[in-house]
């Protein structure tokens, strides 16, 4: 009878074990879930000034002495000796 | 007693194995319906993920990120919490949203409370999440929602990053599926399927997911990569903007850019001008707008008298007059004096209407007419091509036979009229003549994806055999390049890059007419070419509209320059014109100098080069040069050719750890499911690019 009781306790025990996982589970998918909109938000925020012209007039702004091409690049190919 | 004793003891086993039966029974054999009610069980949809619209190289062009409405539960917080906290949330929040006064926000939020409202909204706008983390932490909503009643509504809102770039291509859709762009035609593959999951709720409210067996998880939906590149599409729609700006008179314009070999669309702008005298993407010109093309036609007039070989590019042909009737029109060139006897590639290089339509007369008049329209037709000018954005506009072309044409239908159809093409169309002839005659499909969509992997492809496609032989292609491009050398295009001749193209200037069709009784008429300035004209890259159109005027618009003086604009901007910033340097050669005793750059880079570059003698200027380069006036630049991806530092993507999941493997140049072997637990290599290492990089993931953190 003791080994049924026994039974019956770990049988509860370990069902609030599996809830409380569950729980914390969920709790974390939410905060991944927030970190990604937040992640999504932010990156969307920066892409617009990712933007060349973006970049141009903030390069302006700050007095940069940084100037546009005019050639366009060339490609080298270092072979090895 | 030992009898009462042994009683008790029997009806507690008995009472104790009924229990353990009922939850055996429960648990494995009572229908699961039984059991079931709705207060302590759920279902609840979930939703998927819209999938993204991405640009060629991976960037976001349409995302959906989520937004919070912000609202409050009055009647949550105890009168002491309230109290001494509202002044300072009023004050807070009329800080941040900064549309009403403290007293204003204290005042509606008392009086709510009092009402016992449980659903106020709060603020004039919609948060996002780093915001939603700020109001969290403002006085009374910090003490969690349970006390403090803060109630964050999530919504997913669609958004560009990059506004109004490519606003038409990318479309829209709303709540009733309809809509324009891409958003709308492939919405079936970007907004996946719905999950669906059983809850239940636990101890201290919370809804947790059972019966994981038969839950349904959402599908996100694909990611649609499209063919645009952000950088020309960029400077498509501000050089047209900035040229629209320059008269009144413009209502609208067009640009498209198209990788000549294969047919992939870097570039589609389309600005209308609104009611308010704003430009806007709100009209697709670029394939809708079948017009009459004007002088740019003139490109299939010619490959048809070359290839029919009446005529080859030094035929002189007569055009000592710059007016000439025939029939009951009179044919003029704008020009101040008559072009004289010129040559067929001098009469295309000035966009000639005469040259072009005497010529034309000469050899394809009466029984012949017809044979100039299948020749045309062979060109097929008048594609359809079934696009992935609808609204593809009807191109019309007049044949002998049908009750429009008449004696000057031959002529006028020579010089672009009697004919309509969309904008796209006479890009993609353009394109075809590039190509060396192969026709290739304009698309916008080159794959759907999945977490960095390709699911569907979509790709160039050819449109069917050469349009022409190539001789004949030959002969066209030098006459081409003509125009901008030596024609109505010489505005735009760069010495650095060479461009062939053709100017064009109709006049619009409007109530009936193309002039009215005061001498109003309605242009079409353009230019089709591509560039550089030895080994196209990219092919370009540039149609510009205008309201009813009595100036003339041309295609040199208005369209060619947005060409030009865009061209400049390819070719400053796509290494792949001239041929690649092999082992640049430097003589140990010059004198490098470097500009900007990263000293390691620079140092390891010099070394490769056995250069020891170089001279910094500052600390930010990517161009290395050996004399001030021939400078050879060097892209910084160039110079780091040798190593890749493999970029941290642990925690990630697989397709966020696939993005940024991949767009670091990297292939990806992964193994497991859920987010990465460890890479190989290691993050911060520096590895040959292309490298393949071993992630491991799992569902467990």
């Amino acid at each position: 009878m003791i080994y049924l009781f026994g039974l019956i306790i770990v049988y509860i025990f370990i069902n609030f074990y599996v809830e409380n996982s569950l729980m914390s589970e969920r709790e974390n998918s939410r905060v991944m879930k927030n970190l990604k909109a937040d992640y999504t938000a932010k990156s969307a925020k920066l892409l617009y000034k990712s933007k060349r012209e973006e970049i141009e007039k903030l390069l302006k702004n700050n007095n940069s002495i940084l100037y546009k091409e005019k050639e366009a690049p060339t490609v080298v190919i270092l072979e090895r000796e | 007693m030992l009898k009462r004793a042994s009683f008790i003891y029997v009806l507690i086993i008995f009472s104790a194995l009924l229990a353990i039966g009922r939850i055996i029974a429960m648990q494995y054999f009572l229908p699961k319906k039984d059991i079931v009610s709705p207060l302590t069980f759920r279902f609840e949809e979930v939703d998927a993920q819209r999938g993204n619209i991405l640009a060629y190289d991976g960037r976001f062009l349409a995302t959906s990120i989520p937004f919070y409405e912000i609202r409050m539960d009055c009647i949550v917080p105890s009168d002491d919490d309230f109290k001494a906290n509202i002044d300072e949330l009023a004050q807070s929040l009329s800080r941040f949203f900064g549309d009403k006064s403290v007293w204003e926000y204290k005042n509606e939020l008392a009086k709510a409370r009092k009402q016992n409202k449980r659903y106020k909204l709060i603020g004039s706008r919609k948060v996002d999440y780093s915001e939603l983390s700020q109001i969290k932490e403002f006085p009374l909503f910090n003490l969690g929602s349970n006390r403090g009643g803060l109630i964050a509504v999530q919504t997913n809102i669609r958004k560009n990053p990059f506004e109004n770039l490519a606003k038409r291509s990318i479309g829209y859709i709303n709540s009733l599926g309809e809509g324009v762009g891409i958003e709308s035609n492939f919405d079936y593959y970007l907004k996946g399927t719905k999950g669906r999951q059983k809850l239940q709720k636990m101890a201290g409210g919370e809804w947790i997911p059972i019966d994981l067996d038969n839950t349904i998880p959402p599908s996100d939906g694909l990611d649609i990569l499209t063919t645009i590149d952000i950088d020309i599409q960029e400077i498509a729609e501000s050089a047209l903007r900035e040229q629209l700006s320059s008269s009144n008179v413009f209502v609208g314009a067009t640009a498209i850019v198209m990788e000549v070999k294969s047919g992939a669309i870097r570039a589609i702008a389309n600005l209308r001008k609104d009611k308010n005298g704003e430009f806007d993407e709100s009209y697709n010109y670029a394939i809708a707008d079948a017009t009459e093309p004007g002088s740019t036609m003139k490109l299939a007039t010619l490959i048809a008298l070359l290839e029919d070989g009446y005529l080859n590019l030094s035929s002189r042909i007569d055009v000592t007059s710059n007016t000439w009737e025939y029939s009951t029109h009179t044919f003029r060139d704008e020009h101040a004096t008559a072009f004289g006897n010129i040559s067929l590639k001098e009469a295309f290089e000035r966009s000639s209407n005469i040259g072009f339509a005497k010529s034309t007369v000469q050899f394809y008049t009466g029984k012949d007419e017809k044979r100039f329209t299948d020749r045309i037709q062979s060109l097929k000018l008048t594609e359809k091509y079934n696009l992935e954005i609808k609204g593809e506009g009807t191109s019309v072309i007049y044949t002998p036979g049908e009750k429009h044409w008449n004696k000057l239908s031959l002529p006028m159809l020579a010089i672009g009229y009697g004919i309509t093409l969309t904008p796209l169309q006479i890009l993609t002839f353009y394109n075809a003549v590039a190509n060396d005659g192969i026709m290739m499909k304009p698309y916008f969509v080159e794959s759907l994806k999945r977490g960095g992997t390709i699911e569907k492809e979509f790709g160039s496609q050819e449109l069917s055999g050469s349009i022409c032989s190539k001789s004949t292609i030959k002969e066209v491009k030098k006459a081409l390049r003509g125009v901008v050398e030596n024609g109505t295009a010489k505005n735009i001749n760069d010495k650095r890059y060479s461009i062939s193209g053709k100017t064009g200037t109709a006049q619009m069709a409007f109530k009936g007419v193309y002039i009215d009784q005061n001498g109003y008429k309605k242009h079409q300035a353009s230019f089709a070419g591509f560039f550089p004209s030895e080994k196209p890259k990219f092919s370009a159109i540039v149609v510009l509209y205008t309201d009813t005027t009595k100036a003339n618009f041309y295609g040199g003086t208005w369209a060619s320059p947005v060409f030009k604009k865009i061209a400049d901007r390819i070719y400053e910033s796509h290494p792949n014109w001239d041929n690649p340097l092999k082992n640049p050669s430097v003589q140990k005793n010059e004198l490098i100098y470097t500009t900007k750059g990263s000293e390691e880079k620079t140092k390891r570059f010099a070394n490769h080069i056995n250069l020891n003698n170089y001279r910094r200027f500052t600390n930010y380069d990517v161009q290395i040069s050996q004399e001030s006036d021939s400078l050879e630049l060097v892209s910084d991806s160039t110079l780091i050719s040798e190593g890749v530092i493999v970029p941290d993507v642990l925690n990630m999941s697989l397709r966020e750890a696939f993005y940024n493997l991949e767009n670091s140049g990297f292939s990806v072997k992964f193994s497991g499911r859920g987010r990465v637990i460890s890479q190989f290599p290691l993050p911060g290492k520096s590895v040959k690019m292309g490298s393949e990089i071993k992630i491991n993931l799992s569902g467990v953190l």
